[in-house]
């Protein structure tokens, strides 16, 4: 079965690779804020070292080898792994500087390694003037299919983040929130009740913040305003989508007037405009649990397989959807993305991957 | 090299500076567990690289300065080279990590490197020149395991001090308390060491937003000393533990008078729901102290000016933040002081507030160590 | 590596795993991971029951064992197996996943020890 892989991350060697596309060529300077809680396990596979030695995911050719080839992926989508931090940076200019070297680092060593990496362009939500116009200086690319950031500073449906949703609109590429940075720096955290105390809590928590983005995007009208622009999101989990869904529409049926804007039931723009990338997946004690409760909002075709290759929590292609239907299979391997990223449409659903298509 | 401006009087450096690179120089005398944990141990799979790190500012602050020259020589040597040199009989090593122990997540793991860095700090500094004296830090994340750590050096007369960087809550806060009896309790002085406002899970100086560059950070700072030590007075702690002494370290004294004059001013009109046995700013000359290393004393006369509308003289000690701050000699900052102060500056205020033994006391001026 | 005759057993010359050191041995369909931890060798799938990582690359050390709150209790130390990927923990001696011994565990294989050989039976 063919397979799209929504969420790769390739890392710099060093800060240093980013210096000749610096404006000032000083990557010194440059530098990303800590969330006080790192893994005590390390963050990578421990068997992604490239064979030179240096970070796992900053070798091209090697990740070519230890991942596209070895579980036959046809298009790995690249989301920078060095700046997940970056949202946190309180230095906007800094943070947009290493966000477009960061584009151009990716366009110029990474995509001519293999065609079937295909990238996300970096923005800081910080500054979202700087951001769109980032958005249209990148889009050109047709290799780059999305739009990423980490940790927004303000709940996602502000009209701050407006400007970077605008030019989302304009160039037709969906827009990916990773999990990241939002316990970093000058963010207030994933939990809106206080700091966690140890890394398992810390990773449990950082999904929250998606809920509450939804929340925001949905009935702040940001999918009526930009009807052009969808939400990708990265490693926040899935299964909250029943609870939200329903609390959603419920709440609309008591509060509508405050949204009046609203064309549809809030779940409705939920199915229509969110998608969610597979890894970490939830896994119950009875793997048939987790199709049933996605079944009942229709899940199977918002979900995007991913690997989050090379980091510790790695899903591989071969087992994550075991105790999924026939069915839901391809949708979520590649139809999904394919039709999401409008691959065909960017003339780069090519060779074997178009046949088996 | 000489001293003039002291009269031929010893100096006491209330503030130096010590800090390691990383946790791998702490690893050693960390317990077995943790070092594992924290992944400081050789892994028998010799597969492990990683390493567990202390968080640092949001601001690169520490990525712009405060490490040592690796062709330099070592750090011991260059704060015994500065004693020599200026003839500085007592001096009191501050933890430089404290802003990122107080900020770090990870509450037991924050103890455990507090508790390296103290063995650390006895180990490779204090049994090396009788001259030292140090300051442990905690972590306020945990008051009980802090206070727990104070008693452990409750007994070391060469630990006169204990230092944290900004916590969580405004240090007046009552979550702290075991802290403060604790070093009460020990006749330890609490250290506040400028930092931590935006390390690790800590959000920030001001509540209404982050500075967006290091020169806003820096001033910023400025203003978290004066709520946490604003705090500190309000709460009542100095009623409640005549034995409390509080340092401030790193975070500049000119606004002083002013927070004082408007503390007090505040608490004339009845503002407080609480009464204080003193006037806010009475509790100056007893109970608290400032470091002079901080850029207040980089060469105009305003400082002295500001100053001198408070007594200012009883409250100023001087400190060089050697090796790892900006430093200044005695005779530089000393010089800049009003000669009636120079004493008190010099040595008389560090000697009281620290209780230090002073093995030559000058002839023309009695050293009362006040207790 | 050298596989000897009969199928069911594989022996490695000792010189080959010195302390620290760990390599793979196939034997049919199977994948061993063969180590030496500080002298002792262990011999256990070198497929995690997650999904399928390479045992052979994970960390080996101690852990945390049970204990009250707040409390930590180190142990186990050189007897531990990590996966590479996610860290999922398994006593060597046992196979047996520490989080979830019931439904997790990895083969693990007799090895007997020579001077000059290591034996695994397989």
């Amino acid at each position: 079965m063919p397979i799209i892989d929504a969420d790769v991350h390739h890392q710099y060697p060093n800060v240093d690779a980013l210096a000749p596309y610096l404006p000032d060529h000083d990557a010194a300077k440059v530098f990303f804020p800590n969330a006080g809680i790192g893994n005590p396990r390390g963050g990578m596979r421990k068997d992604a070292v490239p064979p030179g030695g240096g970070v796992p995911g900053s070798d091209p050719r090697f990740m070519v080898e230890h991942h596209l080839d070895a579980y036959g992926v046809d298009y790995a989508i690249l989301n920078p792994g060095s700046p997940l931090a970056l949202g946190g940076l309180p230095f906007e200019d800094m943070a947009a500087d290493v966000a477009s070297a960061t584009n151009d680092w990716t366009v110029h060593e990474w995509f001519p390694v293999d065609p079937r990496y295909l990238g996300s362009i970096l923005v800081a939500p910080r500054d979202p003037q700087r951001a769109a116009a980032e958005i249209h200086r990148m889009a050109s690319n047709p290799r780059m299919v999305q739009i990423t950031m980490t940790s927004s500073p303000c709940l996602m449906g502000d009209r701050y983040m407006h400007p970077i949703y605008q030019a989302a609109d304009e160039v037709g590429l969906p827009m990916c929130l990773h999990v990241g940075g939002a316990d970093a720096g000058v963010n207030f955290g994933s939990y809106f009740g206080g700091a966690p105390s140890s890394f398992i809590q810390h990773h449990v928590g950082m999904c929250i913040p998606a809920l509450a983005h939804v929340v925001s995007m949905v009935l702040e009208g940001v999918f009526e305003k930009f009807p052009n622009m969808h939400l990708v999101l990265n490693e926040f989990g899935v299964t909250w989508l029943p609870f939200l869904m329903w609390r959603l529409d419920m709440e609309y049926r008591a509060g509508r007037e405050d949204v009046p804007w609203l064309k549809r039931m809030p779940s409705e723009y939920i199915r229509e405009f969110v998608h969610f990338t597979t890894q970490p997946l939830e896994t119950p004690d009875r793997p048939k649990d987790i199709v049933t409760l996605l079944e009942l909002v229709g899940a199977q075709d918002m979900l995007l397989y991913s690997s989050d290759y090379p980091h510790w929590d790695f899903d591989s292609p071969k087992y994550v959807l075991s105790g999924f239907p026939a069915d839901w299979k391809p949708k979520i391997m590649f139809e999904n993305s394919l039709k999401l990223f409008r691959l065909r449409e960017r003339g780069l659903a090519l060779g074997a991957f178009a046949a088996a298509v | 090299m000489s001293d003039p401006s002291s009269g031929g009087e010893i100096v006491i450096d209330a503030d130096l500076r010590m800090q390691h690179a990383g946790m791998d120089v702490v690893g050693p005398v960390m317990e077995e567990g943790w070092r594992h944990y924290l992944g400081l141990d050789d892994d028998l799979s010799a597969h492990s690289s990683f390493r567990f790190h202390l968080p640092s500012s949001s601001y690169g602050i520490g990525s712009v300065s405060g490490k040592p020259d690796p062709a330099g020589p070592a750090p011991l040597q260059q704060v015994r080279d500065h004693l020599d040199a200026n003839r500085i009989e007592r001096a009191v090593l501050n933890p430089g990590t404290a802003e990122r122990i107080s900020g770090f997540a990870y509450a037991d793991a924050s103890i455990a490197i507090a508790r390296a860095t103290n063995d650390w700090l006895v180990q490779e500094w204090l049994r090396h020149d009788d001259r030292l004296f140090g300051s442990i830090v905690v972590s306020p994340r945990d008051p009980a395991a802090a206070a727990a750590e104070i008693d452990r050096f409750g007994a070391d007369p060469r630990i006169v001090s204990v230092s944290l960087a900004y916590p969580q809550d405004l240090l007046g806060h009552r979550r702290y308390q075991p802290i403060f009896e604790a070093a009460a309790a020990h006749r330890m002085a609490l250290n506040l060491d400028a930092g931590g406002g935006f390390v690790g899970i800590n959000r920030g100086y001001t509540g209404s937003g982050h500075p967006s560059s290091r020169y806003e950070y820096r001033v910023a700072s400025l203003l978290s000393a004066q709520m946490h030590l604003v705090s500190l007075i309000a709460e009542g702690w100095f009623d409640r533990l005549s034995r409390l002494r509080l340092t401030v370290t790193g975070s500049s004294v000119t606004w002083l008078p002013a927070v004082l004059a408007t503390m007090d001013a505040q608490y004339r009109r009845g503002d407080m729901d609480a009464r204080l046995r003193r006037l806010p700013s009475e509790y100056l000359g007893e109970f608290i102290r400032f470091t002079t290393s901080d850029p207040d004393w980089d060469g105009t006369t305003q400082a002295v000016e500001l100053l001198a509308t408070i007594p200012a003289g009883n409250v100023l000690m001087f400190g060089s933040g050697t090796p790892f701050r900006p430093t200044s000699a005695p005779a530089t900052v000393l010089d800049r002081v009003p000669a009636a102060w120079r004493s008190r500056v010099g040595w008389r205020n560090a000697a009281a507030h620290y209780v230090l033994p002073i093995k030559a006391k000058p002839t023309e001026a009695k050293a009362s160590a006040r207790v | 590596m050298t596989a000897t005759q009969p199928v069911d057993t594989v022996t490695i010359p000792l010189r080959d795993l010195p302390p620290g050191a760990r390599q793979v041995v196939t034997v049919g369909r199977r994948e061993i991971a063969v180590l030496n931890v500080a002298g002792t060798i262990h011999a256990v799938s070198n497929l995690c029951p997650h999904q399928r990582a390479p045992m052979v690359a994970g960390t080996v050390g101690g852990t945390r064992l049970p204990s009250d709150v707040g409390e930590f209790t180190y142990g186990l130390a050189g007897q531990v197996l990590r996966c590479p990927w996610h860290t999922y923990e398994f006593d060597l001696t046992t196979g047996r996943c520490l989080a979830d011994p019931d439904r997790l565990k990895l083969n693990v294989y007799r090895v007997e020890q020579t001077d000059t050989e290591v034996v695994i039976h397989v």
